[in-house]
């Protein structure tokens, strides 16, 4: 079924069931090669070092779709679990069809991706980790790893961020979360150094008044038929225990005598507390932090929701954007929407295709009365009315609620049949909610050409 | 004249003065002697020398700010949490400001310990001390005292709150006379318009609290420095190593003072307020182990007091005596005037028991007004004054009745042991050790 061809210059090929894996054995084997006709990689070496700097530059150095393709290790134990977790596994060459297979599915699913332009750094960290987990269809769980700086490692997250740079790292994989991109479940939480964000700690007992850590426990003794108490140290005479204040011998614990807590004394400053404070010394840059100073975060397990599925369709007009709390996925700020209709200007005067830009405007006393939090929520529920009715590659900017801009590449004239959606729409939910008041909706339509100026369209 | 006085009391003008004293005898000789001569003969006297008694505490209140000694402020208690942070405030508001402040949690059981490392953590408590296992409040009390870095501890009820020169005043005394041990506060009704059982409480404690105590303090027999607000001098603590085993250890404490010497003083001036118990239930409870704890301290573990030893006190004596004479003699007297007259004058009691309810009335307006001579907060007191009239039936009646139960309970079976406001350890202990 299976055979391994030597490529002309010297590099190992494994192809069955019509895909083709590259067996790499060093970072320098990625410059031979033109990755097109590959669909996927094999590690091909033992060394943990060398197998991770390929990991890293596959994951991270190259483009979306090429970083999702199928990476295999070539056999159990010879790589760490904190580099095999960021591939697909043991090519067991045994069973080399099924793993043929998984190359198939991954393949076909990474052909779903579209996206492409991703504009900041966090945007192109989330599609590598959404992309992972479509194309893997698994969960991304972390791993506890001792040399990590905070004792886990994500699969494909921790490779996108430096060590120091790991409290960015966890909030991203809770970002995902909130911006309802991924599912999370509670692993752990973590506490990191206030300094570092390290999690290596030696945690220790300390005096409460000057930080000693030269403090020493007592038990302390109640007396029950005299009610004294004191430390033992009052009650030793030699080996016995005998009550300074009563003179009698103390035979038998939980008869005569019990110890109901105990007390320390710092050897410092003689200072005497029951509670000592704890501290803990942070081993990497041996800043001391207090337990509330430490920094929680907790690790999460994350899968990939519908929501998430959606922003990976999604071709390079797309653009995450950061304050997402409206969910509106064609929105964009007033600047950026600016941006790109220069560049859908631009594109126009060379390209000679059909782009509209439309402007919604509501004039209505009524809704500038409210207000500002009913105000906000009129105007997100009018972007979410206007937004059902657009297209994947429609944009829409809108900074209040009485102006929307629109941007429809692609389209004539003869093809507004959803605009035509939208002023009714928009029309029936204020006239459902206000009194009526006639002409409260007026669209401006333009047909971007080559000449078009982006103040004036904007300002109408 | 005689138109103008109801009959029974017309009645006892015509049989004449000889009957009335043979009828009327427990009032004569005791209630009449007791709060109304003798406070007044010494409310005389206090106002005779009233300037000369205030240029003394001022002298002596110049030497404490001068001398400015620490103070350790101690708090035993079990499940108290909730009154520390309104404590820590009103101490706060204290004009003497030099002393550590020490909790002690008796294994409470509530929130008590998480509030006090919090307020320890805060800086508002200087020490705070739990012990897991209850130990009882004596035992609190001392651990407390093994920590005190104070030469002088102030002891305190959670509970409680302070005029703001309470702790000043207090400390006072020491330096007015250097044989002075120990001296107590002044400790009145918080919640006295909350209910008749507070209200009545409120005119009790202003009478055998305030009043009483000035009295007894003056005559040098002042017996029981109260544990909700008293101060001791740290060497006189150590030197009768703290608190033994309750209840009723505030009584204890003072005559184990007393006895090793040390003079023990009222400050009227010293002011704290307290909530008293707002049903008659409750108070019955408290009276009961109250009570009890006269028997078991004064009669039983004290008896020493009262026989020509080597460090015999007549002060000491009389202290005792005066506390037992006035609770358990007078309250078996009492039961024998019931007996004298239902067995000698039964055909008359349509003019002896008005006659008496009467003399009671009068009596306790005009032992009212001796309050208030005393009192340094007349105006607020003034809406007392009503309830007076039923002193009668609270004190004459109802305590009565609760007094002689407990005396008889712990007399003849000794029921304190039991109490469970001790844990049951160290009960058996000194039980059988025969404290
Ligand atoms: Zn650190
Ligand atoms: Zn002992
Ligand atoms: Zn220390």
């Amino acid at each position: 079924m299976f055979k391994v061809l030597k490529h002309s210059n010297n590099h190992l090929k494994i192809s069955a069931n019509g895909y083709t894996l590259m067996l790499i054995a060093q970072l320098s084997d990625f410059e031979k090669i033109d990755s097109k006709n590959i669909d996927g990689f094999v590690i091909d070496t033992t060394k943990p070092k060398e197998a991770y700097k390929i990991i890293t530059h596959l994951k991270v150095k190259t483009t979306l779709k090429e970083s999702l393709k199928p990476l295999f290790v070539p056999s159990h134990n010879l790589l760490p679990k904190f580099i095999t977790c960021h591939t697909d596994g043991v090519l067991d060459q045994s069973q080399l069809a099924i793993t043929m297979e998984r190359v198939a599915v991954i393949t076909s699913k990474i052909k779903d991706v579209k996206l492409t332009n991703t504009d900041n750094y966090e945007t192109m960290v989330t599609a590598r980790v959404l992309g992972f987990l479509y194309t893997r269809n698994q969960l991304l769980t972390p791993i506890v790893h001792r040399q990590s700086n905070i004792g886990y490692t994500y699969p494909v997250l921790s490779l996108l961020y430096k060590e120091n740079e790991a409290l960015a790292m966890l909030q991203l994989a809770q970002k995902i979360a909130a911006n309802g991109w991924g599912n999370a479940k509670l692993k752990d939480h973590i506490h990191l150094c206030k300094g570092c964000h390290g999690n290596y700690f030696n945690f220790r007992e300390v005096c409460g008044a000057c930080n000693s850590i030269d403090i020493s426990p007592q038990d302390m003794i109640h007396h029950f038929v005299c009610a004294h108490v004191a430390p033992a140290t009052d009650f030793k005479k030699e080996e016995e225990l005998s009550c300074p204040k009563c003179d009698k011998h103390l035979r038998h614990i939980g008869i005569d005598y019990d110890k109901p807590s105990t007390i320390y004394h710092c050897n410092s400053c003689s200072h005497e507390f029951q509670q000592p404070k704890m501290e803990a010394l942070c081993m990497d840059c041996e800043t001391i932090n207090g337990l509330d100073e430490l920094i929680q975060q907790p690790i999460l397990e994350l899968s990939i929701t519908q929501k998430g599925e959606q922003l990976l369709f999604n071709t390079q007009s797309k653009t995450i954007t950061k304050d997402n709390n409206l969910s509106i996925e064609n929105k964009c700020t007033e600047a950026l929407f600016q941006i790109i209709l220069k560049q859908e200007i631009n594109r126009i005067k060379t390209h000679n295709c059909k782009s509209v830009y439309a402007q919604i405007h509501l004039n209505n006393p009524t809704i500038k009365s409210l207000n500002s939090i009913a105000k906000q929520a009129f105007h997100n529920e009018l972007l979410q009315i206007i937004n059902s009715y657009l297209l994947e590659s429609d944009i829409i900017a809108s900074e209040s609620f009485e102006l929307y801009h629109l941007l429809l590449p692609n389209t004539s004239f003869k093809e507004l049949e959803r605009l035509e959606n939208i002023e009714y729409n928009v029309q029936k939910l204020l006239t459902d909610n206000i009194e009526n008041q006639p002409n409260q909706v007026q669209i401006k339509i333009h047909n971007i050409t080559g000449s078009d100026e982006v103040g004036e369209l904007i300002s109408g | 004249m005689e138109q103008l006085l109801p009959e029974y009391i017309n009645y006892w003008f015509v049989v004449g003065i000889h009957k009335f004293i043979r009828v009327f005898w427990y009032f004569v000789l005791f209630e009449f002697t007791r709060y109304i001569l003798i406070d007044f003969i010494i409310a005389g006297i206090f106002y005779l020398k009233k300037d000369q008694r205030k240029k003394r505490f001022e002298i002596a209140r110049q030497k404490l700010r001068k001398e400015n000694p620490f103070v350790s402020v101690i708090i035993p208690g079990k499940n108290e949490g909730k009154h520390l942070f309104k404590l820590t405030k009103s101490l706060a508001e204290q004009t003497f400001k030099n002393f550590e402040l020490i909790i002690v949690d008796d294994g409470s059981d509530d929130d008590t310990p998480i509030i006090g490392r919090n307020l320890e953590k805060l800086g508002l408590i200087d020490m705070f001390l739990r012990n897991d296992m209850r130990g009882g409040k004596a035992s609190a009390a001392n651990l407390a005292l093994r920590y005190s870095k104070g030469k002088y501890i102030v002891h305190l009820d959670a509970d409680c709150s302070f005029d703001r020169d309470a702790i000043e005043n207090v400390l006072v005394p020491f330096f007015m006379d250097n044989r002075i041990g120990a001296v107590g506060g002044n400790v009145k009704v918080r919640n006295y318009k909350n209910s008749l059982c507070s209200r009545l409480q409120a005119i009790e404690y202003l009478k055998t609290v305030s009043v009483g105590r000035i009295i007894t303090s003056y005559l040098g027999i002042y017996k029981i420095i109260s544990g909700a607000f008293g101060a001791f001098k740290k060497e006189a603590t150590d030197a009768v190593y703290g608190w033994d085993i309750g209840p009723g250890l505030d009584g204890d404490i003072t005559v184990k003072i007393r006895k090793s010497g040390y003079k023990v003083v009222f400050e009227p001036s010293a002011v704290c307020l307290t909530n008293a118990p707002e049903s008659f239930k409750v108070l019955t409870k408290q009276r009961l182990r109250w009570d009890k704890s006269i028997v078991r301290f004064r009669l039983r573990k004290h008896k020493d007091v009262y026989f020509p030893q080597a460090n015999f006190s007549w002060s000491t004596f009389f202290a005792l005596a005066e506390n037992v004479y006035y609770n358990v003699v007078l309250d078996i007297l009492w039961w024998i005037y019931i007996i004298d007259i239902f067995l000698n004058y039964s055909g008359s009691l349509a003019f002896i028991i008005p006659m008496n309810f009467t003399l009671y009335f009068v009596m306790n307006y005009v032992q009212m007004c001796s309050i208030y001579l005393f009192s340094e907060r007349k105006k607020e007191e003034r809406y007392l004054w009503p309830y007076a009239s039923m002193m009668t039936i609270y004190t004459g009646t109802y305590l009565r009745i609760v007094r002689t139960v407990a005396y008889y309970k712990e007399f003849f079976f000794k029921r304190s042991f039991e109490d469970p406001w001790n844990p049951y350890k160290s009960s058996s202990q000194a039980k059988r050790a025969g404290l």
